[in-house]
């Protein structure tokens, strides 16, 4: 969840999961609007492992959902033992409605007919019940988080992959706060953003502001060098979109976790259909994700890989506490970021076969399918490593020591089956985490959140074992015209943090900050988007 | 974005009554009520000019108001000296009760003294009681009525021409809108953005999301070099704050104007947040409760912020397009100035006949001149309105509009379409906010005054791209070409071709 995390950091790591993951934990409290994208779930697979899912469940600190698998089992089988029932019951109904035909009155068709109407009403009956059955499903698999990769540890520590300039801290930063440091070089206001909106909103001043700007123009010159397309999406988003992609709007506490805009009240049509159901994105791999709703990408287009900017917004309700102060834990702030829809693997995870045969490595390497097991490296991994590598490039550049993480089980957000986070040292922040916070994260999501958005993959030639039909589950026949033989998918979608402004540029501050000075030197890759070329900052304004 | 009939729509009518609660700690307005009460003529007619009938009243009643106020005053104070001399009376009594002679005459007449006294109190409540709700109301019509306007302004509906920029562009082809452009060389996607968001949204695409940050850094480097301070405001608000700026939740007709956050149940009791509709807003606020230097003015600061449009209302022609939106990023300028010396000017019109120009003055000619600066080395055609009475904002005294030449708009508008605004807003939000200017002419020794605030857009990002592409379109070779002034910031790209 490189997005709801880039300001997650380790040591609210455990907040981190609240905001997220258990957001599931609690009931939709949207109702799907009719032009929403219908969630196609894989109900099979969870039927056929509903032990997999649930130590999935239990892995990733989902301990309510833990029976959801072992509930859709029972539930499927109570449908397939009622439809059993029904063929019967219609097959009586046909002879009865044979019958009635044939008699000529009397107490035996008195009977018959009330027979069946009877078996009438148990009919609608059991198609009532079927309903809410598949209903009851869908809400059960829908709270389902993704399943685990073999590289995620199991439980709440993270594994270090390695380090980023440098294997150990930089000595001799000091520790002054860029709160500090902010208010000596009137960079950072937070009392008149306290007057105008309150804890947690900033602004920013002379140079604050500029490097803003560069930070910006930077991130997505790297990756624009790399090929990939510059987009703006929007910041207001539905809200059903908002949770199709992984974020629901309040946790387990019944929290706030994303803003959401007030329901006009005594207002006319016109007024409340423009805010109807619209939240504020806490990051914009929402609107990416949601700007492929109800598509069928070619997959001699993938992988589709996106960059850019947007201000988000989280309520971080419950969050206050030590973050408080500063930039690190903020309400609203820009970000750019990186989104990508990637052609699924060769063989799915529909195939049972390529999945019963996947699990040599026990269940705590992940619960991945066949490619893992086969060593090729599917899209996603690829596009996934391209984006860590953007990120180190980035973060390499800009003189910051960090770490790389992967992120334990119960670290990922719903749609995550892996994530990587990088985390900055802050000097200030050496009490905490030794000093790393969380700067940038990176995500696999495969196809959960193409299968609640409804974005496909078209492939050009009918690969054999791509002739996977998505729509599978949805009543066991074709739906949405998909031909079988066509080939199509749901596609694997990946996210990642380029450049989270704030955090990177406490960080910046703090590393940058020469005490005898009293000033900071701008990074070197960021001059030439300063005026002048500026390289430090303090000691005379620009 | 500055669009005319829209800004009306959001700040001037609101008649309504404040729909927002004041808390403790918002800032504590101060209305120059004495100036109302002294020239109830002039606001009401100014109420009239700039079709304000609901408020065309206010500054009679509040007259009317402030005699009951007085009156409730004059007798509060006789209550008072009758109070005391009771008081006396009592003490008095208190004190002879140790005589011999006391007895019940002197008892007796203590009750009597006693409960005149409780009947006095409770009259004295009273007279407190409707002092203060006066005051309240006094407050509240004060508050409803919008800034006088200046001696420029127009009065009516009908803006003045005051200059062109650039020549008419001469065409020989059939105009193509943005959208159309934007869907052929795959720079706008509205489609998806509907799937996301509703109407009124958009992605942008390719070359169109690199001219947005191509247009966010030369708006800002033309600040720069002329010394403009740069600010990253917040976009989300407290409610209070943008009413005190003069943007209120509601319209005339209702219509919600200003998106606001919701409250969990909980958090009902809290200020409200709005998401800000201009950087106007939270700039302005950056000085609420504060003084402001004589030496530091004017204060001159220019941001970059996402705003938000509710724009209930508003669909209809600019539904379509990047013209009316719901979301889009603006730059913004806002500065702080000394107010005028003469106090006749202080209140911004109506027999200015100061012959130095007054600092805001001074500072909005410079907005003026760097929005035509921008627009005129992008190569768009525009002309430059004095607006006219009805269409200032309710904090604005006098208002110049630049609107850009659309060729796809010729039916809808003869082609003009707003994409500037810079507005004179004298001491109406410094009132509301508490900002006030420490200054040396005032008593010699650090005096306070209302500065005046001036703001204005620098770079109202979606209409200028949408400008841009309409008249950079060149229909034979089917190519968009890049505005030079905007090239070094999108890597040397000169000309947007398909593919």
């Amino acid at each position: 969840m490189p997005s709801p995390s880039p300001f997650v950091c380790s040591a609210c790591r455990q907040s981190a999961r609240i905001l997220r993951t258990s957001n599931a934990f609690s009931k939709r409290r949207y109702t799907r609007p009719t032009f929403a994208p219908k969630p196609t779930l894989d109900l099979k697979h969870i039927r056929q492992n509903p032990g997999l899912y649930k130590q999935n469940c239990l892995d990733r600190n989902y301990a309510p959902y833990a029976e959801n698998g072992w509930r859709i089992l029972e539930l499927h089988e109570q449908v397939v033992a009622q439809q059993r029932e029904a063929v019967e019951l219609r097959r009586r109904n046909n002879v009865l409605g044979r019958e009635l035909k044939k008699s000529d009155g009397g107490d035996h068709r008195a009977r018959m007919l009330e027979e069946a109407r009877a078996l009438k009403g148990k009919l609608a009956e059991f198609e009532g019940r079927e309903k809410l059955a598949q209903d009851e499903m869908e809400k059960l698999a829908l709270e389902l988080p993704n399943l685990s990769s073999q590289h995620t540890p199991v439980g709440s520590e993270p594994a270090v992959l390695g380090h980023i300039n440098g294997n150990t801290p930089p000595t001799g930063k000091g520790n002054r706060s860029h709160v500090d440091i902010g208010r000596s070089l009137d960079l950072l206001d937070f009392e008149a953003s306290a007057t105008t909106s309150g804890w947690g909103f900033y602004f920013l001043k002379n140079e604050a502001a500029l490097l803003e700007q560069a930070l910006i123009q930077f991130s997505l010159s790297v990756a624009l060098a790399q090929g990939w397309k510059i987009l703006t999406p929007p910041s207001l988003i539905y809200s059903h979109i908002a949770s199709a992609t992984g974020f629901l709007p309040r946790d387990q506490n019944g929290e706030t976790q994303i803003y959401a805009l007030a329901q006009p009240q005594n207002q006319t049509q016109d007024a409340k259909a423009s805010a109807a159901g619209l939240v504020l994105a806490g990051t914009a791999e929402i609107p990416f994700a949601g700007s492929q709703a109800n598509k069928t990408l070619l997959s001699t287009s993938l992988p589709l890989k996106v960059i850019g900017p947007s201000r988000c917004y989280r309520a971080e309700a419950g969050a206050r506490g030590m973050d408080t102060k500063g930039l690190y834990r903020v309400h609203e702030f820009t970000k750019v970021e990186m989104f990508a829809w990637t052609s699924p693997p060769s063989t799915s995870r529909q195939t049972p076969s390529a999945l019963d045969s996947d699990f040599e490595g026990g269940f705590e390497g992940g619960f991945d399918t066949a490619e893992d097991a086969g060593g090729a490296e599917s899209q996603a991994d690829v596009v996934f490593e391209e984006m860590i590598s953007i990120q180190t490039e980035i973060l390499t550049s800009l003189g910051l020591h960090a770490r790389v993480l992967e992120m334990p089980t119960t670290d990922l957000g719903a749609s995550a089956t892996r994530k990587i986070d990088i985390e900055a040292y802050f000097p200030s922040r050496t009490a905490i985490d030794d000093g790393y916070g969380e700067v940038t994260s990176a995500s696999i999501c495969t196809d959960y959140q193409a299968r609640r958005l409804n974005t496909k993959v078209k492939f050009a030639d009918n690969g054999g074992a791509r002739s996977e039909d998505p729509t599978e589950e949805r009543g066991g026949a074709n739906r949405g015209g998909i031909r079988r033989g066509g080939g199509t998918a749901f596609a694997h979608t990946v996210n990642g943090t380029a450049m989270a402004i704030p955090r990177i540029l406490a960080a910046l501050l703090e590393n940058g900050w020469d005490e005898v000075s009293g000033t900071v030197v701008v990074p070197g890759v960021l001059r030439k988007w300063m005026p002048g070329g500026l390289g430090r900052i303090g000691g005379g304004r620009v | 974005m500055a669009c005319r009939c829209l800004a009306r729509r959001i700040q001037l009518l609101n008649p309504q009554r404040r729909s927002y609660t004041r808390p403790p700690n918002a800032p504590k307005p101060a209305i120059d009520l004495k100036h109302i009460r002294q020239n109830p003529g002039l606001y009401e007619q100014n109420c009239i000019d700039r079709n304000y009938k609901h408020q065309a009243r206010n500054s009679w009643r509040i007259l009317e108001l402030h005699e009951q106020w007085q009156e409730q005053q004059q007798q509060g104070r006789s209550l008072r000296e009758q109070n005391n001399h009771l008081r006396r009376q009592l003490a008095d009594a208190a004190s002879r009760s140790g005589d011999a002679e006391g007895g019940t005459k002197s008892t007796d007449k203590k009750d009597s003294l006693l409960e005149e006294a409780k009947v006095l109190k409770e009259r004295i409540g009273q007279i407190e009681g409707r002092e203060a709700a006066i005051q309240l109301e006094i407050e509240s019509l004060a508050l409803e009525l919008p800034n006088l306007s200046s001696q420029h302004t127009p009065n009516g509906e009908e803006p003045e021409v005051i200059g062109y920029i650039n020549e008419m562009p001469s065409s020989n082809h059939t105009p193509r809108s943005h959208v159309d452009i934007g869907a052929q060389l795959e720079l706008l996607d509205f489609a998806s953005a509907a799937t996301t968001s509703g109407w009124g949204y958009y992605f942008l695409l390719n070359e169109a999301a690199l001219l947005e940050q191509a247009l966010i850094q030369y708006s800002l480097s033309m600040a720069l070099a002329r010394r403009w301070k740069v600010v990253s405001p917040p976009s989300t608000v407290y409610s209070h704050i943008a009413a005190a700026c003069g943007f209120q939740p509601r319209d005339q007709h209702g219509e919600q104007q200003v998106y606001a956050i919701e409250q969990a149940e909980k958090d009902k009791a809290k200020p409200a947040l709005s998401l800000a509709g201009t950087a106007e807003i939270p700039l302005a606020g950056m000085k609420v409760n504060s003084i402001l230097e004589e030496t530091n003015l004017p204060l001159k600061v220019i941001g970059a912020s996402r705003c938000y449009r509710a724009e209930a209302g508003a669909r209809g022609v600019d539904t379509k397009g990047l013209y009316r939106v719901h979301e889009f990023t603006k730059v913004e300028m806002f500065g702080w100035t000394m107010p005028p010396l003469s106090q006749s000017t202080a209140h911004g019109s109506f027999g200015d006949a100061d012959t130095a120009k007054p600092p805001s003055t001074v500072l909005f000619e410079e907005m003026v001149e760097m929005q035509k600066d921008i627009l005129g080395s992008l190569g768009l055609h525009c002309r430059i309105l004095e607006m006219p009475s009805t269409d200032l904002g309710a904090s604005a005294s006098r208002k110049i509009d630049i609107e850009a030449f659309f060729p796809s708009r010729l039916e809808h508008s003869g082609g003009w379409g707003e994409v500037t605004s810079a507005s004179i807003c004298t001491d109406y939000q410094s009132r509301r906010l508490g900002t006030r200017a420490r200054t040396a002419r005032s008593g010699g020794k650090g005096g306070l005054e209302w500065p005046h605030t001036v703001n204005g857009t620098a770079m109202a990002v979606p209409r200028v791209l949408a400008a841009i592409m309409e008249n950079g379109w060149d229909e034979p070779t089917q190519t968009l070409a890049i505005p030079t002034v905007l090239r070094p910031w999108m890597g040397g790209i000169e000309r947007v071709k398909k593919g």
